[in-house]
C-alpha cells in the first residue's frame, strides 16, 4: 500500500527524512514493514522555481517567439525564449531552469532557439504533468513567493512508501497505524488530533432507527446523521492527497470517509439518508437468495451467511465490502447517515471472496481493524464532512456495543525471550519496548529471585496479532534488530534417519539415464484434459500396459487457463510436447527422461499419485563422418532402459509385443512397439510414435517414447548385489546361421538355447540379421554368437559338438529353425 | 695377424655392416643366413679348423665363437630396431586428424532444478537431516490449518491456491510434509521437505508449478541462533565461504518469530551488481521458530520441545546460482539449454 509521509508527518514528527527518505525506509524494512518502492514527487520539481518577468521583448528572428528577462531570486536573471503568448511583464510563473527534468524525462538544458540564448523553460501546467491540457503557461498570484521552489510551494515535495505490509500487520495499514508504529520505532511521541466541530442539538437516535441483529458478526456499530450537506468536488488538496495514493476522488462527502479510512484504517460508510426506507438501519445477515446492486453496477448474489446492512425492506450496503446502488451519496444528497462500524474479519472475507469483490474496505475488514477507533474515525469524519460539504451534525450519535472486546493479557518471562533468541536480552529494554507498543506492563511478584523476570502485558487492542508469549519474543527481536542474533549450531544427539527411498532410487535411474544420455526435462504437473485425451486415445489401451488412467481425470476447479485444467495421467504427453518444441527450435536430436508423478481419482474422493519414468528420444547421433550404421533408434532407448534394468539388478524382464494390434496404445508405431514386462508385471511400454503424429508436426526424424510405472518396478529396490565366482577356464566360441519364420522372435530363439544348453551357455549375441532375395518370401536369418564356459573345468571338444548337436536338433523340432 | 684371423675379421666387419644396413626384417634375415647360416660364410670357416694343430684349433674355436656370439647379437639388435621402425611405420599409416568431431553421443544431465535440489539435499545430510516427500494433491487441512492459517485468514491471499474439490488442493508450498513427519516420527527430529508446489501465478518471475526445499529441526532446545547459524552453513556451502547472512523480520503463520533470509549476493559478493539491484543483498528464503500453535495441531508439547525451519525456493536458487535469465526456460526442456546447465 502506498502511505505519504507528509501525511505521517502529521501524526509523528520525521521531518529530518525528507532528505533521506532511504534511512527512514530502511529501519521500517529492518522492522518487518518491507518498503518497496520510494516515489520522490520533489524530483520531478528539481530545478523548477517561481520566477518574476522583467520585461518582455520580441525575439529578434522570429515573430511568434518572445524574449523574457526572468528573475528568480535578488539579482539573478535569466534570458528565455518563450512560444506562449498569455504572459506579461510583472507575471510570476513556473520557470525550469536548466537541470531540470520535467515529467516525461522532459530535460530542460541551457540552448540557443533561432539564435539567441535561452537558459530555462517558463512552464504550463500539462508540461508540470498537473493538467490534461492547459492554454499558454502557467500565470500564479501576485503573492507566489518569488525563488521558492515550486514543488514547496504547490506542495508536491511529498515522498510516497510503496509498503509491503504482511497478513499480521493490519495495524499498519493508514497513515496512523504507521506513524505509531514510527513512533515506537524512533521513540518519538505520537500526535493525536482531536476533532472539532459543531455538534446541533438535534438527535441522531430520534431522527433515524438502529437495530444491530447479528451483534456476534458486528460486534461494535457506530452512526451518526448529519443533514443538509452540499455534495461538490473535493477541494485541491484532498484530491492531491487520494490521487497521490492511488484513490479517485469522488465528491466531498465520499472522499472524507475514505480520507479518514487512510488516516486511521477504519473503514467508513456514508448512506444517502432519504433513501433509506423507514428511516431505519438494520444490520443482519441477508434473506434466502437476495440480490444487492452494487455502486459500481454489478448483482451480487447473497448468502444467508453473507452480512448486509439493509433498511426496512431491502439490502442497502453488504457489510464492510461494498455499498449498495440504491442508497450511495449522489450529487443530489441532502442527508447522510455516517456508518463507522466493527465486523468480524472472516465474515468480511467470507463475503468479498464468495461474490469477488476486492475493496479497500474489505481489504481492511479482512486482516482486522482496530474495535477502538470506530468513534474517533467516526468524528474525525464528522469534522471533515462539515469542513468540505457543510451540513449539521446532530448529536446523540449511535455506538452499539454490547460486549466490548476485552484486551490480551500475556505472561512474558525474559529468561525464556533469551532462550527463544539465543543471547542475553536487556531486560529493562524488554520492559521499554513493551511499553513502546502501547501495552500497559506489570511485574509479576515473584516467589523466589530465580523466578523473577516476568512481567504481565496487556496488549492495545490495534495490535489483536498479539496473542502469546512467543509473538512478543518477536516483537522485542524486531526492534532490538535481528542483526543481534547470533550464529551457532546446534548439535543432534540422534542418529539421522534415513532419505526417503524414492529420492535415493530416483537419483539412481536420473544418474543411469543421465550417463545414456539423456537430460532430465521438468514439466507442469497439469495439462489441457482434451488434449492429452486425443493423444492417449482408448484409457483401457493405458490401463492394458501397466500405466493405468482413472475414469475422469483429476479436475482442478480454478485452472490458470484451460490449456492446463486437469493433473496429468502421464508423463508421455508432456514429452511429445517437449520434442516438438525442440523441433520448432531447430534441436533435431536430443534425449529427455522425466521422472513424476501422474495423478487419478482414488477411491472414497481420495486422489492417487503414481511415480512414473518417461523417457523421449529423437534424432540419430550425429557423427555423420563416420558414417554409422542406421538402426532403429527404438533399439538405443531399448538398450537405455536395459541397462537401467540390469543395475537394478533385475534380469527377468521382457519386452512384449501383443499379438492384438488394437491393444496399442493410439501414440504408437504398430509396428515398433512393446511392453515392458518385469518379473511377470506390465509396466510400461517403448515404442516409435506413430507416423501420422510426427508427419502432422512436420517432424523428419524418428522420434521414440517410453513410460514406466516407478511405483511397480521400485518395490523390492535397492536388491542386494552379491558376487558370484568368475571361471578360471577358457571360453569357447561357436558362430550358428539359422533360417526361421519372421514371424519367430529373436528373444524365444535365445530361451530356448539356454534351456537346451544349460549352464555351459554363458552369453548369446546377435550378429547379423538378414532378409531378402536368398530367402524364401516371410523367412529371416539370423546370426548367432554363443560362448561356452564351465566354472570348473576345461571344456573337452566333444561335449561342445555333443551341444551343438542338441542345439541344431532341438531349435529345429521346438521352433522349425534350419542352420543356414 | 694370420691369413684366418684377416678373414674372420672381414667376416665380422661385412656381416655387422649387411645388419645395420638392411631396410626390412627379411632383407635382415637373408643376410643373416648369408653369414651365420648352414652355408654362411663363417660356418665355412669353421670347416677349416680340420686342418688345423690341436693348439690352433682351440684358439681359432674361441675367435670364430667370439665372432658368432658378436654378430648375434648384432642380428638380434638389428632386428629389433626394424621391428620397432616397423611397428612405428605402420602406426604413422593409421594416422587420423584428431581434429575431426568425437564420435561417441553426449552424455546427459541433469535439470538445473534437480541439480539444486540434490546440493542442497547433501549439504543438510551432512547435517542429520533426511528426506521426506509428500503428496502433490494435499489435504486442506496439511496445507493450511494445521500450519495456522485456519479458514477464512488473511494469510491465505499470500498463496494463490488451486482447488481439486472442497476438501483437496494442490499444495502451495512443502510445509505440509512439516505436519506429516511431525505426526509420524520420533522426536528429535531434523527432516528436509522437497518437491513441486503450485500457485495460480503466471509471469515473467513466476511459474504456477515450481519447487521448495524446506528444513525443519524439533529438538528439546532450538532457538533463533541456532537457526541463523544453520542458514549461515547452508550459504557458505552453497553460494560460498564468506558471504554473509542476515535476517529481516516477516510473517508466515506457522513461525513465530518469522524472518527473510538475505544473503550478500554471491555475484558481487556483496558490492552491488544488476542481480542483487545495487543492494548487495539478494533474498532466499523465508524461515522461523515453529509456531507454537503448529505443534498443537501436531499434539507435540511446546515448550517441551521446540523448533525451526525454513525454506527455499529452488527455482530462485538455480537462478541465482547459474545466472539464468528468465523463469519460462526451465519448464520448456529446451535441450540446448539443459546441455549448457549440464556441468
Amino acid at each position: 500500500m502506498k502511505l505519504s509521509l507528509q501525511w505521517i508527518n502529521e501524526f509523528v514528527e520525521v521531518d529530518d527524512y525528507f532528505t533521506q527518505p532511504e534511512v527512514l525506509a530502511e529501519k521500517l524494512t529492518r522492522a518487518g514493514l518491507e518498503v518497496e518502492e520510494i516515489i520522490n514527487r520533489r524530483k520531478d520539481y528539481d530545478h523548477v522555481v517561481i520566477g518574476l518577468i522583467l520585461e518582455k521583448d520580441k525575439h529578434p528572428n522570429a515573430d511568434k517567439l518572445s524574449l523574457c528577462r526572468v528573475t528568480t531570486g535578488e539579482g539573478v536573471v535569466h534570458q528565455i525564449v518563450c512560444g506562449a503568448q498569455n504572459h506579461k511583464s510583472g507575471d510570476r510563473v513556473v520557470v525550469a531552469l536548466p537541470g531540470a527534468v520535467l515529467p516525461g524525462n522532459f530535460q530542460i538544458k541551457q540552448s540557443s532557439i533561432r539564435g539567441v540564448e535561452s537558459s530555462g523553460m517558463l512552464c504550463s501546467l500539462k508540461e508540470l504533468a498537473l493538467a490534461e491540457e492547459s492554454q499558454g503557461i502557467e500565470i500564479l498570484p501576485t503573492d507566489a513567493p518569488v525563488g521558492t521552489a515550486f514543488a514547496d510551494y504547490k506542495g508536491l515535495n511529498d515522498i510516497i512508501f510503496e509498503l509491503k505490509v504482511t497478513p499480521n500487520r493490519a495495524d499498519c495499514l493508514s497513515h496512523f497505524g504507521l506513524a505509531r508504529e514510527i513512533s515506537c520505532l524512533l521513540g518519538r511521541e505520537i500526535k493525536t488530533h482531536e476533532p472539532k466541530f459543531e455538534i446541533s442539538a438535534q438527535s441522531t437516535k430520534k431522527e433515524f432507527a438502529l437495530e444491530v441483529k447479528s451483534t456476534d458478526l458486528c460486534p461494535r456499530y457506530t452512526g451518526r446523521f448529519i443533514s443538509n450537506v452540499a455534495i461538490k468536488p473535493s477541494p485541491d488538496w484532498l484530491k492531491r492527497r487520494l490521487e497521490s495514493l492511488g484513490l479517485k476522488s469522488i465528491n466531498n462527502v465520499v472522499d472524507a470517509t475514505n480520507y479518514v479510512m487512510m488516516e486511521y484504517g477504519q473503514p467508513m460508510h456514508a448512506f444517502d439518508a432519504d433513501q433509506i426506507q423507514g428511516r431505519k438501519i438494520i444490520v443482519d445477515v441477508a434473506q434466502p437468495d437476495e440480490k444487492m446492486i452494487s455502486l459500481d453496477g454489478s448483482t451480487l448474489n447473497l448468502k444467508t451467511k453473507h452480512l448486509t446492512i439493509r433498511d426496512s425492506s431491502r439490502v442497502v450496503c453488504l457489510a464492510g465490502v461494498v455499498g449498495g446502488q440504491n442508497s450511495g451519496v449522489s450529487e443530489n444528497t441532502k442527508n447522510i447517515f455516517l456508518e463507522a462500524a466493527f465486523f468480524l474479519p472472516q465474515v468480511v472475507r467470507q463475503a468479498s471472496r464468495d461474490l469477488g469483490v476486492e475493496t479497500d474496505s474489505a481489504y481492511r475488514f479482512s486482516r482486522g481493524v482496530d474495535p477502538d477507533s470506530t468513534m474517533r474515525a467516526s468524528l474525525r469524519a464528522t469534522e471533515l464532512i462539515t469542513q468540505l460539504a457543510g451540513g449539521v451534525a446532530y448529536g446523540d450519535p449511535y455506538d452499539v456495543y454490547p460486549s466490548p472486546v476485552a484486551k490480551k493479557v500475556v505472561t512474558v518471562k525474559a529468561q525464556n525471550v533469551t532462550e527463544r533468541l539465543g543471547y542475553t536480552i536487556d531486560e529493562k529494554l524488554l520492559v521499554d519496548y513493551m511499553k513502546r507498543l502501547g501495552a500497559s506492563v506489570k511485574e509479576t511478584k515473584a516467589a523466589t529471585p530465580e523466578a523473577s523476570g516476568e512481567y504481565e502485558v496487556e496488549m492495545p487492542l490495534f495490535r489483536f496479532d498479539l496473542e502469546s508469549e512467543i509473538d512478543l519474543v518477536e516483537e522485542y527481536a524486531r526492534l532490538a534488530g535481528y542483526d543481534l542474533i547470533p550464529e551457532s549450531l546446534p548439535v543432534f544427539a540422534k542418529s539421522p534417519t534415513a532419505h526417503d527411498k524414492n529420492y535415493i532410487l530416483n537419483r539412481k535411474t536420473a544418474r543411469i539415464f543421465m550417463g545414456e544420455g539423456f537430460y532430465q526435462a521438468f514439466n507442469f504437473a497439469f495439462v489441457g484434459a482434451q488434449e492429452e485425451a486425443q493423444f492417449l486415445g482408448l484409457k483401457t489401451k493405458m490401463n492394458g500396459i501397466g500405466l493405468s488412467l482413472g475414469e475422469d481425470p483429476v479436475r482442478l476447479l480454478n485452472p490458470l487457463n484451460e490449456q492446463i485444467n486437469v493433473m496429468r495421467s502421464c508423463l508421455s504427453y508432456g514429452l511429445f510436447q517437449n520434442v516438438l518444441t525442440n523441433f520448432r527450435k531447430g534441436n533435431h536430436f536430443g534425449r529427455l527422461f522425466e521422472i513424476g508423478m501422474s495423478f487419478q481419482k482414488g477411491e472414497e474422493g481420495a486422489f492417487k499419485e503414481n511415480l512414473r519414468l518417461g523417457l523421449a528420444a529423437w534424432g540419430q547421433v550425429q557423427n555423420l563422418w563416420t558414417q554409422t550404421q542406421k538402426h532403429p533408434l527404438i533399439f538405443e532407448v531399448k538398450s537405455s532402459v536395459e541397462q537401467w534394468l540390469k543395475q537394478q539388478n533385475i534380469s527377468a524382464f521382457s519386452w512384449v509385443t501383443p499379438q492384438d494390434r488394437s491393444l496399442i496404445p493410439n501414440f504408437c508405431h504398430l509396428g515398433q512397439f512393446a511392453e515392458l514386462v518385469v518379473e511377470g508385471q506390465k509396466v510400461g511400454y517403448l515404442s516409435t510414435l506413430h507416423p501420422s503424429l510426427r508427419d502432422e508436426n512436420k517432424i523428419r526424424e524418428s522420434v521414440v517414447l517410453a513410460e514406466i510405472n516407478l511405483d511397480v518396478l521400485y518395490k523390492g529396490q535397492p536388491r542386494p548385489n552379491r558376487f558370484g565366482s568368475l571361471s578360471q577356464y577358457p571360453s569357447v566360441e561357436r558362430d550358428f546361421a539359422f533360417v526361421m519364420k519372421k514371424s519367430v522372435r529373436v528373444d524365444e530363439v535365445m530361451k530356448a538355447m539356454k534351456k537346451i544348453a544349460g549352464a555351459l551357455l554363458v552369453k548369446t549375441e546377435v550378429f547379423d540379421l538378414y532378409e531378402g532375395e536368398k530367402l524364401m518370401l516371410g523367412q529371416k536369418s539370423v546370426a548367432f554368437r554363443l560362448t561356452f564356459q564351465d566354472q570348473n573345468a576345461t571344456l573337452q571338444d566333444k561335449t561342445i559338438s555333443d551341444l551343438q548337436q542338441k542345439l541344431v536338433e532341438g531349435l529345429e523340432n521346438q521352433l522349425g529353425l534350419s542352420l543356414r | 695377424m694370420s691369413e684366418t684371423d684377416k678373414q674372420l675379421q672381414e667376416i665380422s666387419d661385412e656381416a655387422l655392416k649387411a645388419f645395420n644396413s638392411s631396410e626390412n626384417s627379411k632383407a635382415l634375415y637373408d643376410e643373416k643366413v648369408k653369414f651365420l647360416g648352414k652355408s654362411g660364410r663363417l660356418t665355412e670357416m669353421m670347416k677349416l679348423m680340420a686342418k688345423l694343430s690341436p693348439e690352433e684349433k682351440k684358439s681359432f674355436g674361441q675367435k670364430v665363437n667370439e665372432v658368432k656370439i658378436r654378430l648375434e647379437s648384432a642380428y638380434s639388435n638389428a632386428e629389433e630396431n626394424l621391428k620397432r621402425k616397423e611397428i612405428e611405420a605402420s602406426m604413422l599409416a593409421e594416422e587420423v586428424d584428431m581434429t575431426l568431431p568425437s564420435v561417441k553421443p553426449p552424455t546427459g544431465g541433469p535439470h538445473p532444478v534437480f541439480q539444486v535440489m540434490d546440493e542442497i539435499v547433501t549439504i543438510l545430510s551432512r547435517l542429520g537431516y533426511s528426506l521426506r516427500t509428500g503428496p502433490l494433491i494435499e489435504k486442506d487441512y496439511y496445507n493450511f490449518e494445521a500450519l495456522n492459517i485456519p479458514p477464512n485468514h488473511p494469510a491465505r491471499d499470500m498463496q494463490d491456491t488451486f482447488f481439486v474439490d472442497q476438501t483437496h488442493v494442490l499444495r502451495t508450498h512443502t510445509s505440509p510434509i512439516q505436519i506429516h513427519s511431525l505426526e509420524s516420527e520420533q522426536l528429535p527430529l531434523r527432516i528436509i521437505g522437497t518437491g513441486g508446489v503450485f500457485r495460480v501465478d503466471s509471469d515473467v518471475s513466476h511459474l504456477p508449478h515450481f519447487h521448495q526445499i524446506e528444513g525443519m529441526c524439533v529438538d528439546r532446545k532450538v532457538s533463533m541462533a541456532d537457526l541463523k547459524g544453520t542458514i549461515a552453513f547452508f550459504v557458505g556451502e552453497f553460494f560460498g565461504k564468506g558471504l554473509k547472512t542476515r535476517f529481516r523480520p516477516s510473517f508466515f503463520p506457522f513461525t513465530e518469530p518469522s524472518a527473510e533470509v538475505d544473503c550478500q549476493c554471491p555475484i558481487c559478493k556483496g558490492n552491488g551488481c544488476s542481480l542483487c539491484k545495487q543492494s548487495g543483498w539478494i533474498e532466499i528464503g523465508g524461515c522461523g521458530l515453529v509456531n507454537p500453535k503448529v505443534f498443537e495441531h501436531a499434539k507435540i508439547k511446546y515448550p517441551e520441545w521446540q523448533g525451526f525451519a525454513f525454506g527455499f525456493g529452488l527455482e530462485r536458487m538455480a537462478i541465482i546460482k547459474y545466472g539464468i535469465d528468465d523463469i519460462r526456460l526451465l519448464p520448456e526442456n529446451d535441450v540446448r539449454f539443459l546441455r549448457q546447465m549440464s556441468i
